[in-house]
């Protein structure tokens, strides 16, 4: 057991210390959060130059009020030249969050596919298990969601705009670990032995004695 | 059989003089302040329709409050408003008591309810974006709020009173301790920036930015009105509703008045075209005349054989125009709607369109 912990550490590091995987997994996730941001209609284009702060007579008090599923009030507004963010520490962390997870995918992913193991189902695993998290970022915007899609709302599919995060998360993080299992070094579960499989497996000699009969 | 004629004997005239006064005075005290404060307490819907409602009620995905009702709105002068607001900006207009206030719709879409005070009454300004519904209500000492729920796609207020709740455009209680009860309704103007400052360029107050809660005022999270564009002008529905009309489009807007059961709709554009309409419900005769300053409409009822009534008769009431005295017209409240909502709460409806 303490072997195989070791082993997903050492596939974890493996990702981590491949510099061109994390600089593509970090840019990703960095445009993530923007995307998530401007999705939940924190972040907009349309500031008016300049910059303005301006915080909320409450600011702990409005921190944790909740407009929707995970979804939290703001507390200052802040216009940076043309960017408008609406400055909710609690829609931060959750965006920063689904976006770390993807980076992490999108870096595994890299690694994988940059090793001579990996086929073309793991290699793009990791990169489509992050577009739920995107809807998730709609979560709390549902009605707003399906005015964009031209969609009627419906209590079921309300309801189910409510899962999209836990979903995410639960995706991307079964992604990472399917891919880091792919990762080469990653102990294989033993080959089943059918007659097939075993008329195509070499032998494999055993210590000491030969291959074959001798004579 | 001769008719005896009486002739009372006045054998106590001081004390018939007091108990005229008085009696009088009671009269004026009693009189309700209708022109424009709906006084009619008949609810909207009979039981079974608001049962019906309660049923409907859907989550729109914010919890309660989670859509922030404004409790201590901050107010500036026009020009400072002019700062940040666009001439063909729509903002709601309340006059009471002499005290003028605009309500602007893009800070309105964010909050839907704005608890005021304004010529010494306490109001609810109201805004529901999916029905372009912009109704006041006299709140009493209690605030309200935003629920979350909607019914045929419009807002269901809370009061922090009783967590009753009341969807806006019925403004009767259809869950809790005041289920049943009626809301008296404020007139509230929709317009323009531009057109409510011309008409009232000394005395209006608006509704500023300082709203306590941080929003991106600049942005409409369901479309545009300036110029229009998005769900507004769409055909689509976000939610489903409990009756359907095809008589019109969906989102054409009506004026919508009711008065004892009767509910009539005077198409906008018609309106605007004509300058009045007028129609006959059971008996009831209703009249719409068009104020081109502010591009809206306001809805009289005869009394009786009421002779004609013009745009131009119409004097400065508590809460803007009213019929002058002595005229057989009582003013109703009217709203803007859309047509789809206005036909989903009332599906028996009458529809005026042409003069």
């Amino acid at each position: 057991m303490t072997r195989t912990v070791g082993e997903w550490r050492a596939r974890l590091r493996a990702v981590l210390g491949d510099r061109i995987a994390l600089a593509l997994g970090g840019l990703l996730g960095v445009a993530y959060l923007v995307v998530y941001l401007w999705v939940i209609g924190d972040l907009a284009l349309h500031g008016r130059g300049g910059w303005m702060l301006r915080t909320v007579a409450d600011p702990w008090g409005t921190l944790w009020s909740v407009r929707g599923p995970f979804y939290f009030e703001a507390i200052m507004v802040a216009e940076i030249g043309p960017a408008t963010w609406l400055v909710s520490p609690l829609n931060l962390a959750l965006g920063a969050f689904l976006a770390g997870l993807v980076a992490l995918n999108i870096a595994a992913g890299t690694t994988l596919a940059r090793s001579p193991k990996a086929c073309g189902f793991t290699r793009g695993a990791g990169a489509l298990a992050s577009l739920p998290a995107l809807l998730a970022g709609s979560a709390c915007c549902a009605p707003a969601v399906a005015l964009l899609l031209g969609i009627q709302m419906s209590v079921a599919l309300l309801s189910l705009f409510q899962w999209l995060i836990p979903l995410a998360v639960a995706l991307m993080v079964g992604t990472l670990i399917w891919t880091l299992y792919q990762l080469p070094g990653v102990p294989q579960r033993p080959m089943r032995i059918t007659p097939f499989a075993a008329s195509r497996a070499p032998r494999q000699p055993r210590p000491g004695r030969s291959s074959g009969r001798s004579g | 059989m001769s008719r005896t004629r009486f002739k009372p004997v006045n054998r106590c005239p001081l004390r018939s003089l007091t108990s005229s006064g008085a009696l009088l005075a009671l009269m004026v005290i009693a009189i309700p302040d209708h022109a424009g404060a709906d006084s009619n307490a008949d609810p909207i819907g009979g039981t079974d329709v608001r049962a019906e409602w309660k049923e409907a009620a859907v989550s729109g995905g914010p919890p309660p409050d989670g859509i922030p009702a404004i409790d201590e709105p901050q107010f500036e002068s026009a020009s400072e408003a002019a700062d940040w607001l666009e001439d063909e900006d729509v903002v709601f207009g309340v006059i009471v008591n002499g005290e003028v206030r605009a309500y602007p719709q893009r800070i309105l879409v964010w909050h839907e309810i704005v608890n005021d005070t304004v010529g010494g009454k306490n109001l609810a300004v109201t805004y529901c974006p999916l029905t372009g519904t912009a109704i006041g209500f006299e709140r009493g000492d209690t605030t309200f709020g935003v629920s979350g729920q909607l019914v045929n796609s419009n807002l269901i207020m809370f009061d922090r009173e009783t967590e009753s709740w009341w969807p806006q455009v019925a403004g009767t209680g259809i869950r809790g301790d005041r289920e049943g009860e009626r809301l008296a309704e404020i007139p509230v103007v929709w317009t323009t920036f531009d057109e409510w400052v011309d008409v009232h360029p000394e005395e209006t107050e608006v509704l500023s930015l300082e709203t306590g809660h941080a929003r991106d005022y600049r942005r409409d999270p369901y479309g545009d009105y300036n110029p229009p564009s998005g769900y507004y002008v769409s055909d689509n529905l976000m939610f489903s509703v409990l009756h359907e009309d095809d008589r019109r489009d969906r989102k054409e807007v009506v004026i919508g008045a009711r008065h004892q059961g009767h509910a009539v709709a005077f198409s906008k554009d018609a309106l605007r075209e004509h300058g009045s309409l007028e129609t006959v419900v059971e008996g009831t005769r209703f009249l719409a005349l068009y104020d081109p300053a502010l591009d809206t409409g306001y809805v009289f009822r005869a009394l009786s054989a009421a002779d004609e009534l013009r745009f131009d008769d119409l004097t400065d009431g508590r809460y803007g125009p009213e019929p002058p005295a002595g005229r057989d017209w009582e003013r109703i409240n009217a709203f803007d709607a859309m047509w789809f909502a206005w036909a989903a709460f009332h599906p028996e409806t009458e529809w005026v369109g042409a003069g």
